[in-house]
């Protein structure tokens, strides 16, 4: 098909005056995206003109087609605590913070890195003492909060890293940054790279789904480049499941309506859609052509995977008492795991709560009962079928928080963020359960073993998928791209 | 100070130069003296001449080139470098007796007694010193025993050096030693050119195991059984992109497999001799070290793997050719998808997509790619006891998921021919205590997934007691309920 055939009336509007004098402004452009077909203004990069989508399996492997070496994992849970939980809270403990409660940080531990605008005018620096108790669990003795007592009960599974690191300390740069690689929206977040390199092993189901939760009045808001294809093409974004009754809108046709109906008007659309694409070789047309195939075979696909009446009451029992709210995170994590189980490839939770500047006695128990049992639930049940083997699931914030208490010690005492030092969790295919990795200092403020950022943290998340992350590039304003940006070393002793 | 360090390199390319002239200068007087060449003569003085130069040059050069930091403690330095001033004095010296004729014009005179009687032993010193300072030099570049190290038994009688230990390659895995085997020629090939006795970077020398273990300037290097603080394996490990990365300088770096056997050896203990017999080793390194040594386990079924592995997925992938472009084109149009497992690999990885039970020509279209495939999903594709027969062609076959299949013990025993099987999803499938029993008969199996399915308590013991390798989930997994 020829990209560069030119609509002759369009271009008898121009005139060779206005190409030659229009000077290299507007004129310039307009020549280039009459003559290379659009193509110019229009992400370049690997895009292949192919065949629109048809009905069949021609299921998109995406650009890779499979891995640069055999995968350990072939699918990614991503299990996104937004606001950041604390971890002195939750899952590192620092007996030093009981002793200290109260007592001022000391300065050689605090050093003159910068502190959050939300806490650097305060006077003091208190230690505060984690809000619960610490035990040990399981056979790897791992000490858990006791705000945390069903993740304890499958720390054996569990791979923990204490020692990563963020230099972004608000919510949403650092979330991006998580995500992206980059703390500036427009690049594209991990699940897209997945989605880009990889495509799916189901076409009848989007490959890359996103469920959010929340903490009533979470201050804090989820933000869709946390799930956003940037400079990729748009079809590797999130798709977005509603809370609600309904996950995915208007899924059904509307009354009168067919299915073969549906499919006729879908085939007009598509040559409709051709003959456009042909003009003008704008690869979002082709995006947007493969949405609306992807939505008709979610209309039979979808139902039958958030349709949780199958689910027998001790399954349901163990994500607890919320997985009968839609909406609530337990109930997105068994739909998680539905997913999964039906081939999803990236499916990614978001909670958002957790930013506790105040009151954290109150908020951090609420955050944590809402997600304990549901992550832990979800890796048991993924374990239990069988897919934990070949499925990685992550569990952490966009930073940490202080062990020093912001607003002084009293009812309302909260924790700032810090970037210095944040804890996540791990589980699955390929890593080495039962282990944590990174140390910390007595008081969770610096890093002491093996710090990681998190280019390093989706190198590694690459190499499990099968990936080598350098080697994994989109050509955009005139350079390659990767998610790891330009660095990312593997945490080889978390791998198995 | 870097410029300096630029320049100094300079001095192992200029040092060629009065090696080639001198030595062509002496050759001349010597021949010079014969009625034949008596021409050549002429060209004496300006060969003198240049060769002094340059001689100074080098000299030059050199005491630059000594101001890198891996030079600083090296006691060949030392004598080299004055064998290389004495060199350019005494060329210099010649070069001024020779050239006596055009140094009149200058007003320099020199007497022709001093000239005469001076001249030959001056010449002969040029000669000694030229043979001492180059073979001091390459002594600090290659160790001092390069030029002899190949040399002949009767050769080496004469000159005095012990006959090369060669140490016998190992007989088999077991008798083997892991630092006189593994380790120690590791570091011999790749180390030992920066860090002998005469050339000693960092003031490390490990030419034999007391030196190598008493370190250098920073202290010693390896903390035995404390890999993690050992700078050698700190090092070795770091990505080739780190400045403290060993080797420097684009030497050829340790492979992987070497790196590990060094991280073995410390954390063992670091000791001069190590027998591999009285290791406990996981199966990885045991096939690192294998490899190593040349005794590797490639393609034979199981091996000798300790307990769990799940790694032990990826290991020694077989080599297969390549499925037939039609099978697989057949595959996609009929509701599979199908990938290799890696770019360069021809093995598949195939997903059953479809909404029906798999039709019989479907596992037909499975059978065409049999050889290739080696992981297999069929979660929820209708598979009953006869389909099951279809799949004992996959002799490759590691990964297998049945989950919701219509089989029966019957059925299982068909799997009993994957003998390859790694993982087995039977999770909601009919399989009870007796078709468990059968799946003791695959020597690789690592994972079997029963939740929901027929099997008991007392099936899952029975096959964990007589195959303690194998991950048994039944399931049903319940939480210790917690009261807030």
């Amino acid at each position: 098909m020829n990209r560069f055939s030119i609509d002759s009336q369009a271009l008898g509007n121009v005139s060779r005056r206005a190409i030659l004098c229009g000077g290299l402004g507007l004129g310039a452009v307009a020549a280039a995206e009459l003559l290379a077909g659009g193509a110019v203004l229009s992400a370049t990069g690997p895009s292949k003109p192919g065949p629109l989508p048809a009905t069949g399996s021609t299921a998109d492997k995406g650009i890779l087609g499979t891995g640069h070496f055999p995968a350990r994992a072939k699918r990614v849970v991503s299990m996104h605590m937004m606001g950041a939980p604390s971890q002195v809270d939750t899952f590192e403990y620092k007996p030093m913070l009981w002793k200290m409660h109260g007592q001022e940080i000391p300065p050689s531990v605090k050093g003159d890195a910068r502190i959050s605008a939300m806490s650097n005018g305060q006077s003091a620096f208190p230690i505060m003492r984690p809000l619960r108790e610490f035990r040990q669990y399981g056979q790897s003795g791992r000490w858990v909060s006791e705000l945390m007592p069903y993740t304890a009960q499958i720390v054996d599974d569990l791979t923990f890293v204490h020692s990563l690191h963020t230099e972004h300390v608000n919510h949403d740069p650092a979330a991006i940054f998580l995500h992206t690689g980059f703390q500036l929206p427009g690049r594209p977040s991990a699940g897209a790279w997945v989605n880009y390199a990889l495509g799916t092993d189901n076409d009848q189901l989007p490959s890359f789904v996103v469920l959010k939760s929340q903490i009533r009045g979470a201050g804090v808001a989820a933000n869709a480049n946390t799930w956003g294809a940037g400079f990729l093409p748009s079809h590797h974004q999130g798709v977005e499941f509603r809370g609600g009754a309904e996950p995915v809108l208007f899924v059904g046709n509307p009354d009168g309506m067919s299915r073969e109906v549906r499919r006729g008007q879908l085939d007009l659309i598509a040559e409709l859609s051709r003959a456009q694409y042909d003009r003008t070789g704008d690869p979002e047309i082709l995006s947007k052509v493969s949405q609306y195939e992807m939505a008709y075979r979610m209309q039979e696909s979808v139902p039958e995977a958030t349709d949780i009446s199958d689910e027998p009451d001790h399954v349901l029992a163990l994500y607890g008492e919320d997985v009968h709210r839609p909406g609530s995170f337990a109930r997105n994590c068994l739909l998680a795991r539905r997913l999964i189980e039906r081939g999803v490839k990236y499916v990614e939770l978001i909670h958002v709560g957790w930013d506790d500047h105040a009151r954290i006695a109150v908020g951090h128990p609420l955050e944590c009962r809402a997600t304990d049992q549901p992550s832990a639930a979800l890796v048991a049940d993924l374990k239990q079928r069988g897919l934990l083997s070949d499925t990685l699931v992550t569990w952490g914030g966009e930073f940490g928080r202080t062990s020093y208490a912001q607003g002084g010690i009293n009812e309302t005492s909260g924790r700032d963020h810090h970037g210095g030092n944040f804890t996540m969790w791990m589980a699955g295919g390929g890593l080495k359960p039962g282990i944590a990795y990174g140390q910390t200092d007595d008081f969770s403020y610096n890093i002491v073993d093996a710090p990681h950022s998190l280019h390093d943290l989706h190198a590694t998340m690459l190499h499990l998928l099968g990936i080598d992350h350098t080697q994994l590039t989109f050509h955009y304003q005139g350079r390659d791209f990767r998610l790891t940006d330009v660095a990312g070393e593997l945490i080889k002793p978390i791998l198995a | 100070m870097e410029t300096v360090y630029f320049l100094g390199r300079f001095h192992v390319l200029i040092l060629h130069l009065p090696l080639g002239i001198l030595f062509l200068a002496i050759l001349l007087e010597v021949v010079g003296k014969f009625r034949p060449f008596l021409a050549l003569c002429e060209a004496v003085p300006l060969l003198w001449g240049a060769g002094a130069i340059s001689a100074i040059a080098t000299v030059i050069l050199g005491i630059m080139h000594a101001t890198e930091p891996g030079f600083q403690d090296s006691p060949g330095v030392e004598l080299h470098r004055w064998a290389g001033v004495a060199l350019a004095a005494a060329s210099s010296l010649v070069a001024i007796l020779r050239l006596r004729a055009y140094l009149v014009k200058y007003g320099v005179r020199v007497p022709d007694r001093l000239a005469s009687r001076g001249a030959p032993t001056s010449i002969a010193l040029v000669g000694l010193l030229m043979v001492t300072t180059g073979h001091l030099g390459g002594n600090l570049t290659h160790g001092d025993s390069y030029l002899v190290e190949f040399a002949p038994g009767p050769l080496r009688y004469l000159i005095g050096i012990e006959d090369k230990y060669v140490r016998p390659k190992p007989k088999n895995f077991e008798s083997a030693d892991l630092y006189l085997d593994v380790v120690e020629p590791a570091i011999m090939d790749r180390c030992v050119l920066c860090h002998n006795d005469s050339k000693t970077s960092g003031g490390l020398s490990f030419v034999s195991y007391d030196k190598l273990m008493r370190g250098g300037k920073s202290g010693p290097i390896i903390v035995p059984g404390a890999p993690d603080k050992s700078d050698l394996v700190r090092r070795i490990e770091l990505s080739d992109r780190h400045d403290d990365f060993m080797p420097k300088d684009g030497k050829t770096p340790l492979t992987d497999d070497e790196v590990a056997s060094i991280r073995t050896w410390v954390a063992a203990g670091a000791r001069a001799s190590v027998p591999i017999a009285e290791l406990k080793l996981e199966p990885k390194i045991e096939e690192i070290l294998r490899r190593n040594l040349g005794f590797s386990n490639a393609g034979t079924a199981g091996g000798e793997q300790l307990g769990q592995s799940k790694s032990g997925d990826y290991d020694n992938l077989p080599i297969v050719s390549a499925a037939p472009p039609r099978a697989l084109a057949a595959l996609e149009a009929a509701d599979f998808v199908a990938r290799p497992i890696a770019q360069d690999s021809n093995l598949l990885d195939i997903e059953y997509t479809g909404i029906a039970s798999v039709s019989p020509s479907q596992l037909d279209l499975l059978g065409d790619v049999a050889p290739q495939i080696f992981r297999l999903n069929l979660r929820n594709a209708g598979i009953d006891d006869r389909a099951l027969a279809r799949l004992g062609s996959m002799s490759n076959l590691r990964r297998l998921r049945l989950e919701g299949a219509r089989v029966s013990d019957s059925g299982v025993r068909q799997l009993t021919m994957l003998k390859q099987l790694r993982y087995l999803n039977l999770t909601g499938t009919g399989v009870t205590d007796a078709g468990l029993a059968q799946l003791e008969a695959l020597p690789n199996l690592r994972e079997v997934y029963l939740w929901g399915s027929g099997v008991t308590e007392h099936g899952v013991q029975r096959l964990k007691h007589r195959r303690s390798d194998i991950l048994v989930d039944r399931g049903a997994f319940n939480f210790i309920q917690v009261r807030y």
